[in-house]
């Protein structure tokens, strides 16, 4: 993947098995959410292909879905600089993530027909239900605008969830957060893949928390892949060191 | 006495507590009511005007109610969509047009009243899908731009193919309403009035539940949060179209409640104009994105104001030929408008609405305040 001149991603390749947590680790600038762009197909000029494995077995080419159809296929992401509605409330945003479940048309919505009525009912309850899973249903009709960043984070996880995804792809959820809540989203992400049974795949800066949490880990530097490894082993991979040692001098 | 009255006066609070409270929760469940309410608040205030001293003001008040609703429509493309238009009243003139086209016919034959709504309703709706291609292409100033020309190129067809050069009158009973009822301008104006606000309140009434719904929920998303937006399945393209599909509809909604109402097109130079356009923008900034009452609340404050005080104080003010003919000109009503836009977005970027929710907080502030230094009286 290149931007103008400068290759983002090079030859980079790796597989992610169901259930896994992965982690995507790189100095700043490695890459990282480019190559989350390219999966969720923001990005299509790209060469080479992202397979995904569906449903009954075959592997798909990504590159052939819209940017907007990512989400049907249970692909859900968050992203590194918060997007969020800052005038909406909370369960409103999350809300945005159920898009692809609003069965109902503008006439309906027009004049509210029994069944938006119910179908608003049932996603709300749902909203709450994922809202109160992540410990922040209280806000639930707070607006998002001055609301703590930890809790804004959260609201980005809730509005994946809400698009019963089967790979989750979290762009840094753990940046901002103090060493408490940090903890939290540590246990909240293992219960979403062992409660949901969701696939996890995130980018990750702080090293404890990857090391802790992820199945398998994958390193990377300027766009090309340094290792895939267990944790321990990639903390003590001499290029992986080379590349975050080398960095700071 | 004072004891006396002081019982009386805590009695009543305490009932008008109620009230509001039980008010408020009824319409916190069902808050379209809030506007039908309004409408008939409409209705006895038209009804005052109208059996009092000067019953051609319930002119303004039509007026202003049909623009806080087109206002109401740019609002869910400005507010809620990020988007920009200034071809709102190229749309409300074509409106207006076409139904004295349809429903006079000198030209292509005479069209029953409601099927003249029902076409140029479609064909406002096409002129919005037309609109929404641009925004495709260009954000922001660009946009502006280009819609803004999208009305001159409306105002210079029709003045090539003259199809609105015959003349603005659009009276004589040919709007006939259910069978043979035909309601004329000098006669039937309390009637027209009603259908105003009937109008508006159910055009107000969908516009909010459109953008209560997930529709609205995804307008903001395509403004705010675009990246969100298309990772989570919401077509930013389609929704845009939408949001100009429905504000054009609205605004044509606008120009046939005109005509209808006023009898009369209004001519596209002096009328629907680049002028309007921009005074409907700024009754959705100086009343606040987003709310019809903030919609309402511009209008009275950019057309209401001028158009009840203004335009006698100018008349004043010349027939004392104090600055003479030249202030007409300078526009006095105009500089008013400027002003309040200015000061809107120096003191209240939100809106002037919001200027009810301070007053709000103060004065329940200010409650509490009185309840502590009562409970501090009752502990001496
Ligand atoms: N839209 C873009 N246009 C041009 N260059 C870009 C664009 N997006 C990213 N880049 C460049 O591509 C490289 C990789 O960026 P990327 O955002 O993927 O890094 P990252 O690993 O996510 O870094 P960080 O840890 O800081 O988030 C950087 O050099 C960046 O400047
Ligand atoms: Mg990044």
């Amino acid at each position: 993947m290149y931007f103008g001149g400068l290759k983002a991603v090079d030859d980079l390749s790796f597989t992610i098995e169901k259930n896994q947590i992965v982690g995507l680790i790189g100095p700043n600038g490695a890459g990282k959410t480019t190559v989350f762009n390219c999966v969720t197909q923001f990005y299509k000029n790209y060469e080479g292909r992202v397979l995904y494995s569906t449903e009954d077995g075959e592997a798909l080419d990504l590159r052939t879905i819209d940017v907007t159809k990512i989400v049907r296929l249970g692909i859900a992401r968050t992203f590194q600089n918060l997007e969020l509605i800052p005038d909406a409330t909370v369960i409103d945003n999350v809300l945005i993530g159920a898009a692809q479940d609003v069965k109902t048309n503008l006439f309906d919505h027009l004049v509210r027909t029994p069944r938006t009525r119910q179908q608003n009912r049932e996603l709300r309850e749902r909203a709450i239900e994922i809202l109160e899973f992540l410990n922040i249903a209280l806000l639930k009709d707070m607006y998002v605008l001055g609301l703590p960043y930890g809790v804004k984070k959260k609201v980005e996880i809730a509005r994946a969830l809400i698009a019963n995804p089967k790979l989750m792809i979290l762009d840094e959820p753990a940046a901002g957060l103090n060493e408490q809540e940090t903890q939290e989203l540590e246990t909240l992400i293992r219960k979403i893949r062992d409660d949901y049974g969701i696939t996890v795949l995130l980018i990750e800066h702080d090293m404890r928390f990857v090391m802790n949490l992820c199945d398998i880990v994958c390193a990377i530097n300027f766009g090309k892949l340094l290792a895939v490894d267990k944790p321990a082993a990639i903390q003590k991979n001499p290029l992986v060191q080379e590349a975050y040692l080398g960095k700071e001098d | 006495m004072t004891k006396k009255l002081k019982k009386a006066l805590t009695f009543f609070d305490h009932h008008v507590s109620c009230i509001s409270r039980r008010v408020h929760r009824v319409l916190s469940s069902i808050p379209q009511l809030q506007f039908v309410l309004f409408g008939l608040a409409m209705v006895i205030v038209g009804y005052i005007v109208y059996t009092g001293s000067s019953p051609g003001n319930i002119n303004v008040l039509a007026i202003i109610m049909i623009y806080s609703m087109v206002a109401l429509g740019l609002n869910l493309l400005l507010g809620y969509g990020g988007l920009i238009s200034l071809s709102t009243a190229p749309v409300m003139g074509l409106a207006a047009h076409g139904m004295r086209i349809l429903v006079v016919g000198e030209q292509f034959g005479q069209v029953n009243y409601f099927l003249a709504i029902v076409i140029v309703l479609v064909l406002s709706v096409f002129m919005g899908l037309l609109i929404g291609l641009l925004s495709l292409k260009m954000e922001g100033i660009y946009l502006a731009i280009a819609t803004l020309f999208f009305g001159y190129i409306i105002a210079e067809l029709a003045g090539a193919f003259e199809l609105f050069s015959y003349g603005q009158s659009a009276r004589m009973g040919a709007i006939t309403f259910f069978g043979d009822t035909s309601l004329s301008w000098i006669h039937d104006i309390w009637t027209l009035y009603l259908i105003v606000v009937a109008t508006v309140t159910l055009v107000v009434i969908g516009l909010y539940n459109i953008l209560k719904s997930p529709t609205g929920r995804a307008f903001m998303a395509i403004s705010r949060s675009q990246h969100a937006a298309l990772a989570m399945g919401i077509s930013v393209r389609r929704y845009r179209f939408l949001a100009f599909v429905i504000s054009t509809v609205v605004a044509a909604i606008g120009g046939i409640l005109y005509v209808t109402f006023r009898q009369r097109t209004g001519a596209f130079d002096s009328r629907w104009n680049l002028e309007l356009s921009l005074i409907l923008l700024a009754i959705v900034v100086v009343g606040g994105l987003k709310s019809f009452f903030g919609m309402f609340l511009g209008a009275m404050i950019i057309i209401g104001i001028p158009e009840f005080y203004f335009e006698r104080i100018e008349a004043f003010i010349i027939n004392r030929g104090w600055f003479g003919e030249s202030f007409r000109m300078l526009g006095f009503s105009d500089v008013f408008a400027g002003l309040m836009i200015v000061l809107a977005i120096l003191f209240y970027p939100r809106g002037a609405i919001m200027i009810f929710y301070t007053l709000k907080a103060k004065l329940i502030a200010l409650k509490q305040r009185k309840a502590g230094r009562d409970v501090s009286i009752d502990v001496e």
